[in-house]
């Protein structure tokens, strides 16, 4: 391994090189897309002083588009001019080159390939065989490939070992160190549907933001959300109209950098697994997203997130829903919503209920009336009435439980929103 | 089209909230167990060469011209056993690196790299120690505290809850309530700015001339010294010739070289020559400046009024000369213009003889000068220079502003034999002559025909060469190109009757174009939608049987049509620029809508343009969109009955699409077919030598391009093929500076003082 300490084959070294010359010289080059090469349109017209000068420089020019000259984006390819970026998810690509530089021929020859990351090592040769030989000026080639699936420092570690004319065995390894960056941010939301009228629904909305933090624009292939085995998952990110389906993006498939995209799926439980009171509790895996983008021509990236998770919304002990309820009201005016009370719990409940009014909503009636006992998974629904004082939207609040088993309350605020309006025309008219 | 990737995708796991149980199971069983094990190493996030944003878009572009040198590097031989910190991604040719001839200096060497990084805003790895133990508490705590100042939006835990499902969460134990947290890597907006000038990647450690990476930055501040310097010679020659000079110019025809007075004739200075030239393309006639008779040139125009009432004194019916006035058809159509309202009324009141052009207030007047002198110079031979000797380099015989005519036909010859620093260098020559030389900007002078053209082909060369700045600091005394002396009116005795801008409208275009060099595209797109607004009225007012003024006169049919098809076609100039710029801000969106739009005006150009919308398509990845277009190409190609160069055009899409399926060897075929059709066709040679490269064929890729830039140096010594060319050197083998300086000498022999260099890698 001390290849430092062997200098015998390098007679044409210098003398106060203490470096060794190798008969081999290893070349990695990253293989990003190529670019169509820009040209530069400057015109002039006829009758300026250059005359035609200036359109015959660029008709000769061979990377213009004949005919359009002045389109400046050519057909050209040029290959990558650095290193650029790469993001988790997409495929590394290098070229590995192996040139014999001497004038002698040299034996078994052996390249290996390995990336580093922080957590493994993996070998990415195609072959892992060794060349019997190699005249000069020849060269071995491979182009590796590995999609990256780790983010931070990467190194891939080059090494070389070959036999010279002599007999003499050397080696020797170069590393490249590369960063993965992350290309996207993504961040989700959940929303209950909202008003559990029929609580045999349960359904779920899942709201993804996707953002690009990348440095260029992506185009997003696509992102679904593949479902746990408890759902089923409706896609809202498409408009459709007359058996034509419309991107609710629009035009924009792509998503330039640091910009973001919500994405909206419906999931609703299977039969099966439907939502019943107190059935469900605690966390449920939703599923994942599933994301592909493509960069430039066609670069392309691919990354999942995990099983995303969400907690059913807690009922606790005993939960309130609403059956019934209108959605707009009169000013001032008493209305009817029912209530569905439904013991969660273990064990047996006597209920007392209890009506607050807020700075809005008044309720009629008598607070304080017992509900009687409720054994555990039943409910009974409840009419109830009240009025607002105020107009636009406005939440229901002010119901209180109270077990009188455990003298333990139970309050429920924003059950709902009614909207308030004013049912008298202007005074004026 | 992605069967055959197919196996190497497998799913990235973005674990959220890193129980081990999920990450277990969405890590694909024939892995490596600990594969996902997701390195958390809070420098991860910190560090990312983030080079932001779109606004360097624009740099990206000019970089891309300037062409960077690609290689991933290494450092030498280094034998460590384990993993060391070795960063440098500086290819190192050992040839090249007199500096550290020893592994004593690897150290230092990668200290220097290091410190490149720091300028390019890559604050991590100063601890050098790649993989840091994990930590895992510390680190969350570290990552939620970079979340807490960059997303105050955190959301509480109410009702619906927002979880954040970062990317790579790791295992932190508590994925209830609290909302997870997020690493935002590019969120440090500070970033922004500092990188402008660099394009995407680890680009500072990997260049591998520092002359590269900022040679558009550099280029000007190296003329800087410069510009302070007047040439001596000529401005001593011609003394200042500016303040009452009266219109004429020795100068004033370019058609016409015999008429040219070479800069040394005495008149240039002379003050005296107030009659116009005898120039066949000005059509003045000897009776100049007495067909103003008092009576006809009443002051009764308001200043607000439109500009058919100028054109009503103008050639005014009762003046016996009127008629005898009218210039060419031709000048008429070229040089038509809608000055703004101010213009309008200084050149009214000057047609009208209420202000002579003297008491102008000068803030209105365009006052140019040449900013900077003698840019000189000859790269390539520099270049021989230093890499072949003096000797070789005494070879190079270019064409320069000395060994030419002094005039305009020496100018052609400068432009046509790409020696264009030389022709910028001729044109300020000739400007110094006109007095508008070296520090007389700011000062009075007379613009005609010909000043205006030289200022313009100057500007051009300059942006040609993409010294922007320069062409910036010299554009800048014409303000919008709307000063009243820019217009004919202005000289009524020296261009008399006729009519319009003398700014051509080139330069115009020119004018609008330059500000997008200098990463301020919406000034560009501002100018343009002037210049095209313009250009829309003058159409609208010959459609509705006005002259392009908007005047009431009668314009012959041919006349007419002839002026439609001239504005229509500057029209649709003006929407390539603005397509162009669009595209270059990445607003692909507007490009491709603005390209479309084009095929009306230009139905000719419909394949290309197609084909165009096409690959913008396949630069966003948008390949299924791009293919549509390519079908439309096909369409129409099939309709008409194929000739050979829709073929090739056809064929041309074809590989692009298959290129960005990843599908190397199918482009190759395709490009392949499109040399059957077209042997000499550059594009597709050097396109089918890259994807030979993508193939791994290396050395039958060189040999195809190198034959190809011996056997027919005019189309191939173009500085994309070089690129590539000498990229391929450097992957090939360690004596690559031998095998490009070959290649200067080719270029030596053919390629003017323009020619960029850069694409040599030599330096």
């Amino acid at each position: 391994m001390q290849v430092k300490g062997q200098s015998s084959a390098a007679d044409k070294m210098e003398v106060n090189q203490a470096k060794q010359e190798h008969l081999l010289a290893l070349k990695v080059m990253r293989l990003t897309k190529p670019t169509l090469f820009t040209n530069m349109p400057v015109t002039c017209e006829d009758r300026d002083l250059p005359g035609d000068l200036f359109v015959r420089l660029m008709k000769d020019d061979p990377s213009t588009v004949k005919g359009a000259e002045t389109l400046i984006l050519g057909e050209m390819l040029t290959l990558p001019q650095n290193f650029g970026n790469i993001f988790l998810g997409e495929t590394f690509s290098s070229y590995i080159s192996v040139h014999n530089d001497s004038n002698q021929i040299v034996k078994d020859i052996l390249v290996k390939a390995d990336l580093q990351t922080s957590s493994q090592r993996l070998n990415l040769s195609a072959s892992n065989s060794a060349v019997s030989e190699l005249k000069p000026e020849c060269c071995i080639d491979d182009v590796i490939h590995h999609e990256v699936k780790e983010i931070g420092t990467h190194i891939l570690v080059c090494a070389v070992s070959y036999t010279t004319q002599m007999g003499e065995k050397l080696y020797f390894r170069k590393f490249f160190k590369f960063q993965v960056l992350k290309p996207l941010d993504v961040k989700t939301k959940f929303y209950n549907a909202e008003s559990d009228l029929s609580s045999v629904t349960d359904e779920v909305f899942l709201e993804a933001q996707i953002q690009n933090i990348t440095t260029s624009p992506m185009f997003m292939e696509k992102v679904s959300l593949e479902p746990s085995m408890m759902y089923n998952v409706t896609e809202l990110n498409s408009v459709s109209s007359d058996n034509e389906s419309e991107s609710t993006f629009g035009k924009m498939s792509y998503l330039q950098p640091l910009d973001t995209r919500q994405y909206l799926y419906c999931l609703k439980p299977k039969p099966e697994f439907a939502e019943k009171a107190g059935v469900i509790k605690g966390v449920t895996v939703i599923g994942k997203l599933d994301i592909v983008w493509k960069t430039n021509l066609g670069e392309r990236g691919r990354l999942q997130t995990s099983q995303l998770q969400r907690m059913a919304p807690g009922y606790g002990d005993v939960r309130l829903s609403l059956e019934l309820i209108p959605d707009t009201v009169s000013l001032e005016e008493p209305f009817d919503i029912t209530c569905k009370i439904t013991n969660c719990s273990e064990r047996t409940m006597d209920l007392e209920l209890e009506m607050c009014n807020t700075r809005s909503v008044h309720w009629c009636g008598v607070s304080g009336r017992q509900l009687g006992k409720l054994s555990p998974n039943a409910s009974l629904s409840i009419p109830l009435t009240l009025l607002s004082s105020v107009q636009g939207l406005q939440s229901i609040s002010g119901l209180r439980l109270t077990d009188t088993f455990l003298k333990r309350t139970y309050e429920y605020d924003d059950i709902a929103q009614v909207c308030v309006v004013c049912p008298y025309t202007s005074p004026e008219s | 089209m992605d069967s055959s990737e197919a196996p190497a995708h497998r799913p990235v796991t973005l674990d959220i909230d890193g129980a081990d149980e999920t990450l277990e199971a969405s890590v694909p069983p024939q892995t490596d167990p600990t594969e996902e094990s997701i390195d958390l190493d809070a420098e991860a996030f910190v560090s990312p060469q983030d080079d932001s944003s779109h606004s360097e878009s624009l740099v990206d572009k000019l970089n891309d011209q300037m062409m960077e040198s690609v290689m991933i590097s290494d450092s030498p031989n280094s034998e460590e056993e384990d993993v060391v910190p070795i960063d440098s991604l500086l290819e190192q040719n050992e040839e090249e690196e007199p500096k550290t001839p020893d592994d004593a200096d690897t150290e230092e060497r990668i200290e220097d790299v290091r410190n490149k990084d720091v300028s390019a805003a890559e604050p991590e790895e100063a601890s050098g120690a790649l993989f840091k133990e994990e930590n895992e508490g510390e680190k969350i705590v570290q990552v939620d505290d970079k979340r807490e100042t960059v997303a105050p939006d955190d959301p509480k835990p109410e009702a619906p809850k927002t979880q954040e499902s970062a990317l790579e969460m790791d295992s932190d134990s508590t994925p209830k309530d609290e909302a997870v947290p997020v690493c935002t890597i590019f969120s440090q907006g500070v970033q922004l700015k500092a990188q402008a000038l660099i394009p995407d990647g680890f680009q500072p450690t990997l260049v591998k001339s520092p002359s590269f990476t900022i040679g558009n930055t550099e280029t000007p501040n190296k003329l800087v010294p410069q510009v302070c310097q007047p040439s001596p010679s000529l401005s001593k020659f011609f003394t200042d010739s500016s303040a009452v000079n009266p219109a004429s110019d020795f100068f004033d025809s370019f058609t016409t070289s015999t008429s040219f007075v070479s800069i040394s004739n005495p008149n240039a200075e002379s003050p005296k020559a107030a009659a116009p030239p005898e120039s066949p393309l000005v059509s003045a006639p000897t009776a100049a400046g007495t067909y103003f008779t008092p009576v006809a040139t009443k002051p009764q125009v308001a200043p607000a009024e439109p500009m058919n009432k100028l054109q009503a004194v103008f050639p005014s019916g009762d003046d016996p000369f009127g008629s005898a006035l009218v210039t060419s058809d031709l000048d008429k159509r070229r040089d038509a213009w809608l000055p703004s309202e101010d213009t309008r009324r200084v050149l009214i009141s000057v047609a009208t003889q209420q202000v002579s052009p003297v008491q102008i207030d000068r803030e209105q007047l365009a006052m140019p000068g040449l900013k900077f002198d003698n840019l000189q110079g000859d790269a390539v031979k520099d270049l021989m220079q230093r890499f072949l000797g003096d000797q070789a380099a005494m070879k190079r015989q270019v064409l320069s502003a000395n060994s030419v005519e002094q005039n305009f036909l020496g100018l052609k010859r400068l432009i046509s034999t790409k020696n264009w620093r030389a022709a910028v260098d001729l044109t300020g020559r000739l400007l110094t002559a006109h007095g508008q030389g070296y520090g007389k900007s700011g000062q009075p002078t007379n613009h005609t025909t010909d000043s205006l053209q030289l200022w313009f082909v100057r500007l051009a060369l300059l942006v040609k060469l993409s010294l922007f700045q320069n062409a910036e600091l010299e554009f800048e005394p014409f303000g919008n190109l709307d000063h009243p002396d820019l217009y004919y009116e202005y000289y009524p005795t020296v261009y008399p009757g006729r009519r319009g801008s003398m700014v051509p409208f080139s330069m115009r275009v020119l004018h609008a174009e330059l500000p997008q060099y200098l990463q301020k595209p919406q000034e560009t797109l501002d100018r343009l939608h002037r210049i095209k607004s313009v250009c829309q009225k003058i159409l609208s007012n010959l459609q509705e049987g006005l002259a392009e003024d908007g005047s009431m006169m009668n314009l012959t049919q041919d006349n007419r049509l002839a002026s439609i098809q001239l504005w229509r076609s500057r029209l649709s100039r003006v929407m390539y620029s603005m397509a162009n710029c669009l595209l270059m801000m990445k607003d692909y969106m507007l490009a491709v809508e603005t390209y479309h739009s084009i095929i009306e005006y230009e139905p000719e150009q419909r394949v290309q343009l197609l084909s165009g919308i096409g690959r913008i398509f396949l630069q966003i990845g948008d390949i299924r969109t791009a293919e549509k277009y390519f079908q439309d190409v096909e369409k129409g190609c099939q309709s008409k009955g194929k000739t050979a160069n829709e073929d090739t055009s056809v064929l041309m899409n074809r590989a692009f699409v298959y290129l960005s399926q990843n599908n190397y060897a199918d482009a190759h075929t395709c490009f392949s077919s499109v040399l059957e059709l077209d042997p000499k066709n550059p594009v597709a040679n050097n396109n089918a030598a890259v994807c030979l490269l993508y193939l791994g064929r290396l050395k039958e890729s060189l040999g195809q391009l190198e034959s190809l830039v011996h056997k027919d140096p005019a189309l191939y010594l173009h500085e994309s093929v070089l690129f590539n060319l000498t990229t391929m050197y450097e992957l090939e083998s360690s004596r690559s500076t031998q095998k490009k300086q070959a290649l200067l000498e080719a270029v030596a022999c053919r390629e003017g003082d323009s020619f960029n260099v850069q694409c040599l890698k030599l330096v």
